[in-house]
């Protein structure tokens, strides 16, 4: 996957999504982008999204001891970032709709012109 | 005392270690500061072991390259950052020249009879200086030059780091220490800053937590180890395998000599007897030495008086306290007895135990 800024934009509203579902880790929110195909994203790119969406008051997070021994952060989400969840939700929908639009409904018009 | 990343530094292995200690020794050349440095390492260390735990390559965690990894991860560190981790910074500072306003004053009291006043008694203020400021630019000037060579010189290690930051920090002290001029300060004001600067910033502190979660007690430190008995898992894992090698060592010579082999559970009531007597002599042990420090304290005291005897109890602390941390945790939380506790767990001797995390399925 290329294209870093588009990646940002809708990695922070995913990375969101993922806390709105439960409280949940760092190692936990990387295996669920993973599952849902995010590829070959690591700890440098996760850790500044969850320190802005931490810092902007989207999540909140809570310290305690891992199994395995040292001090994790669980983050949860709060009523700001719910708020704001469903803004980039909205937003989403909106834009990958006219995007759509744009990128593929030229093609497919022709391609039904042609059939 | 606080948990820090470097204690569970040492459940990192092979390929996860190389790559942490290549990241570590380009956090501790930047000019992040200590406490958001700690923050990020230990929660790339509890990254890396779950990781690890997993079986995972650390590629998958970080990607291929260290470098543009650890430009990403230290990233996003501006002046806000610093200023806000700030006060928290100075705080041993403050309670250090607290605690020296508090000697100062103890001598004093032992001078009064001479005529000295609370209001006129100074104090050399140099020292402390010199030594905190010669800690920081020692600490950037080995940051700046070491920087370069972090992905390009495979012998740097974070070890080494230290070692340099030691050598030069101390040498600089015992070089240039006495060439600075003295400054004098009034004691009664090394006492209003400091214990100002303490007063507020707990105050603050406190309502900040009342504010945010309703107690004025911080809410962040939830994980803490105690500082008599930090558990190293590493020995712990290579003790049972010491013991197997032991008990096999042990029947082969007696196989040889055509004496009766000694049964696990045999071996297992040995080693739970070693274990008491282990516990027995690290109690007595420690109870010696702190009977020896008082001893000598209490004794300094009636011939010299109390500051001298608070000045030698402060002085013995700080060199004892090593020692007793050592002998206590023999005592309460030695890695023998987890093993020990670990193998009553599992209803299993030593020497299966052993078998079992050589197999890996025993944690």
């Amino acid at each position: 996957m290329e294209d870093t800024q588009l990646m940002k934009g809708i990695l922070e509203g995913c990375v969101l999504s993922i806390i709105a579902s439960g409280e949940t880790y760092g190692y936990d929110i990387l295996s669920e982008l993973e599952r849902y195909g995010f590829e070959e994203l690591g700890e440098g790119t996760l850790y500044p999204i969850l320190t802005r969406l931490d810092k902007g008051g989207s999540i909140c997070c809570r310290k305690a001891k891992s199994p395995l021994g040292p001090v994790r952060k669980y983050y949860s989400i709060t009523e700001e970032g719910v708020r704001r969840l469903e803004t980039f939700l909205d937003t989403y929908r909106k834009v990958t709709k006219s995007a759509e639009a744009v990128l593929f409904g030229k093609k497919q018009r022709e391609e039904e012109n042609e059939g | 005392m606080k948990d820090s990343y470097v204690w569970h530094k040492d459940k990192l292995k092979g390929d996860y270690l190389k790559v942490f200690d290549k990241i570590e020794l380009y956090g501790q050349t930047g000019s992040m500061d200590a406490l958001t440095y700690e923050e990020r390492m230990m929660d790339l260390v509890d990254m890396f072991i779950t990781a690890q735990d997993k079986g995972r390559p650390v590629q998958k965690i970080i990607g291929t390259d260290v470098e543009a990894f650890c430009g990403e991860y230290f990233g996003e560190y501006t002046w806000k950052d610093r200023m806000k981790s700030l006060p928290k910074q100075m705080l041993p500072l403050a309670w250090l020249l607290f605690v020296f306003a508090i000697f100062d004053i103890l001598v004093l009291v032992t001078d009064m009879e001479n005529g000295s006043s609370f209001w006129t008694w100074k104090t050399d203020a140099s020292g402390w200086l010199f030594g905190y400021a010669w800690g920081i630019l020692v600490s950037v000037i080995i940051g700046v030059l070491l920087r370069p060579f972090v992905f390009r010189s495979k012998k740097l290690s974070p070890n080494i780091l230290a070692i340099a930051t030691l050598i030069i920090g101390f040498g600089g002290i015992f070089c240039f220490a006495d060439l600075m001029p003295m400054i004098e300060m009034p004691v009664w004001v090394e006492l209003l800053v400091s214990g100002g600067y303490l007063l507020l910033y707990y105050v603050v502190r406190g309502f900040l937590n009342y504010r945010n979660h309703g107690s004025i007690k911080s809410q962040e430190i939830v994980s803490k180890i105690s500082f008599w008995g930090k558990v190293d898992e590493g020995i712990i894992q290579d003790l049972p395998k010491i013991h197997k090698k032991r008990f096999e060592k042990k029947n082969e010579k007696l196989a040889k000599k055509n004496k009766p082999l000694i049964s696990e559970e045999r071996y297992m009531e040995e080693f739970r007897k070693e274990v008491v007597i282990d516990k027995k002599v690290s109690l007595v042990s420690t109870i010696i030495i702190i009977v020896f420090l008082a001893v000598v304290v209490v004794s300094q005291m009636f011939q010299s008086g109390i500051a001298d005897g608070a000045l030698l109890l402060t002085l013995l602390f700080f060199i004892e306290i090593p020692i007793i941390k050592w002998t206590w945790k023999g005592y309460k939380n030695s890695p023998r007895e987890i093993v020990l506790n670990r193998c009553e767990e599992l209803g299993i001797g030593i020497v299966e135990y052993a078998r079992k995390l050589e197999e890996g399925s025993g944690k």
